[in-house]
């Protein structure tokens, strides 16, 4: 089966671009979805997580934004409109989200996104060096 | 681990504390070495199998789609709590912390499945594996070419657990199965939440109990047939393992009382059905009124258990009611649903003006069981777990600083351990693919750039 082929992501027809479609949200799902590339709207169908069919272009509004979507080339799309937006917590609730790079005991720890200069293999720099 | 004099003349506890030492436990041997298990699973049922065996030494390869990994890696908590990087190709990804606790000590290997290349390389690692642990939708890899039936040919002596929810056939079999999914049709949700009293709604379990619980008994069915292939028949063994049957055999007595007399057990909230008091109260204050987090302002809870007729009479005595002890003196007279509704309210005036402490330190001084309801931060300060290394500090190789549970047993010449939490997408490509298929370094790339790995 090829890749585009697999449940649960939609490889737009136009423009390659891959559409990941979060499971909760279209696990069971008719309707339409727009492209993050190219912003085409296509009719959809998954059932149980597998899906029914090509997408089928027709016109817009969409019902539903995929959850993440990357370009041929593995460059992530993230722009908002073009991706629904991550859940977020209520931040009287679970308090403000902060990238850190510090435990809560105060040592080290690789918990903020990081640039392909910062990487050393599957590893970050800080601690490949030790420092 | 031969009892030299040393140990010999220790107490007990001197003995247990030298034999478990934590600190050693990185230095002695551990007791599935020599064991592969190759583990194609997602989300937490299977992951927490093969990370069961891989605490207890079996290598253990974990095999995920190229550069985006499963879907466990982003079904986070809120707020993005990430350990980065996802991947050496997605550096400004992160793993979330959902993925923490299942997957310690384990290699990373990407591999497409849906290219021939990728199926070749499952052939190869088959070939030289023990165990297999999978829990794709069933029968999917056997109709992918790398199933049981398939690996088998290669290897007979290979051990093949599928885990799902609903099993391998039968008529409900297509649909997926997520742990809540187990735990209401398999029953548990009906009988754990609140009495009608209270609302009468059922409770979920926060925790995934049913995917934990699913993992060990997955593990503790390959120990059983690695027992078999190896002492008695020199075979392998396909074994199917479904959740909501693994649900099922958590029901107790609840089934059986069904089968007897017909009677379908009620919800019961904090109370207990067979015993008062043994149950949770409120407790009226909070143990951190000026902690700007919501959950810790809200008031406690307090574990108490007198149920014995003398401890009720003590409980009776330090709230200053002794007419309930003369209202209710035995265990039948209290065990009644219309006795406990009206005996807790009055056990939780006396909690009103209290924090979860003062109740516990009250219940103490008058020889009653008691426990506060602790919370994650209370829990990860707890001395005696970090002591016993269920909790643990771990200085990750790839992620730095970071608190992990450890395994909840000890052994004592062969201890459990948590080498690494767990590692980015694919981080074992070029360790695994050259150890166990012989690949070079080239081809290895050349695999990369065509996005087989
Ligand atoms: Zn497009």
């Amino acid at each position: 089966m090829p890749f585009k082929d697999a449940s649960l992501i939609l490889q737009c027809p136009k423009c390659d671009t891959i559409n990941y479609l979060d499971p909760f949200t279209f696990w069971n799902f008719k309707g339409k979805i727009k492209c993050a590339g190219c912003d085409t709207v296509y009719e959809y169908a998954l059932k149980n997580g597998h899906r029914q069919g090509a997408p089928k272009e027709t016109k817009g509004p969409h019902d539903k934004l995929p959850g993440f979507a990357q370009s041929k080339d593995w460059k992530p799309i993230t722009t908002a409109g073009k991706v629904a937006a991550a859940p977020q917590a209520r931040e009287d609730f679970q308090g403000k989200p902060i990238p850190i790079s510090k435990s809560i005991r105060g040592k080290l720890v690789s918990g903020k996104p990081l640039s392909a200069a910062e990487l050393v293999g599957s590893v970050p720099k800080i601690f490949y060096n030790g420092v | 681990m031969a009892i030299d004099k040393s140990l010999k003349d220790m107490t007990f506890e001197d003995y247990c504390r030298t034999v478990f030492n934590t600190t050693k436990r990185y230095d002695k041997p551990e007791v599935l070495k020599g064991i592969r298990c190759v583990s194609t699973t997602q989300y937490i049922l299977g992951p927490s199998c093969a990370a069961y065996l891989a605490e207890l030494g079996a290598e253990t390869i974990k095999v995920e789609l190229p550069k985006r990994g499963e879907p466990m890696r982003h079904t986070t908590p809120f707020n993005e709590p990430f350990l980065y990087p996802l991947s050496r190709w997605m550096p400004d990804k992160g793993t979330g912390l959902g993925f923490f606790g299942a997957n310690p000590n384990e290699y990373f290997l990407s591999l497409d499945f849906h290219k021939p290349e990728a199926i070749q390389i499952m052939k190869r690692l088959a070939a030289k594996t023990d165990v297999f642990a999978e829990n794709y939708r069933a029968g999917t890899f056997d109709r992918w070419g790398i199933g049981y039936r398939q690996h088998a040919q290669v290897n007979p002596r290979v051990i093949y657990q599928w885990m799902g929810g609903f099993g391998g056939w039968g008529p409900g079999r297509n649909r997926a199965s997520y742990d809540i999914l187990g735990q209401a049709q398999g029953g548990c949700f009906s009988i754990t939440g609140w009495h009608k009293e209270y609302g009468g709604m059922p409770s979920k379990q926060t925790i995934w109990i049913m995917d934990y619980w699913g993992g060990a008994i997955s593990a503790f069915n390959i120990l059983a047939c690695l027992y078999w292939r190896d002492n008695v028949s020199g075979k392998g063994n396909f074994l199917e393992y479904s959740q909501v049957h693994g649900a099922q055999r958590h029901l107790t007595d609840f089934i059986s009382l069904y089968g007897k007399t017909g009677i379908v057990p009620q919800r019961f909230g904090n109370f207990e059905p067979l015993l008062c008091v043994h149950g949770i109260l409120k407790c009226g204050k909070s143990s951190y009124p000026n902690s700007k987090n919501p959950q810790e302002q809200e008031v406690g809870f307090c574990l108490v258990s007198a149920y014995k007729d003398d401890d009720f009479q003590k409980l009776c005595k330090m709230i200053n009611r002794p007419d309930l002890a003369k209202k209710y003196p035995t265990h039948a007279d209290r065990v009644g649903a219309d006795a406990q509704m009206a005996i807790y309210p009055e056990l939780e005036k006396f909690a009103a003006d209290k924090t979860k402490e003062e109740v516990d330190k009250a219940c103490k001084a008058n020889g009653i069981l008691s426990q506060p309801v602790w919370n994650s931060k209370e829990v990860a300060a707890n001395e005696h777990w970090h002591m016993r290394g269920t909790l643990q500090w771990l200085d990750d190789p790839t992620f730095g600083d970071v608190l992990t549970q450890g395994p909840a047993y000890q052994l004592s010449d062969t201890p459990a351990r948590v080498r690494w939490a767990f590692k980015p997408v694919g981080a074992d490509n070029e360790y695994i693919l050259s150890k166990l298929c012989g690949y070079s370094g080239s081809h290895i790339a050349e695999l990369e750039q065509k996005e087989i790995i």
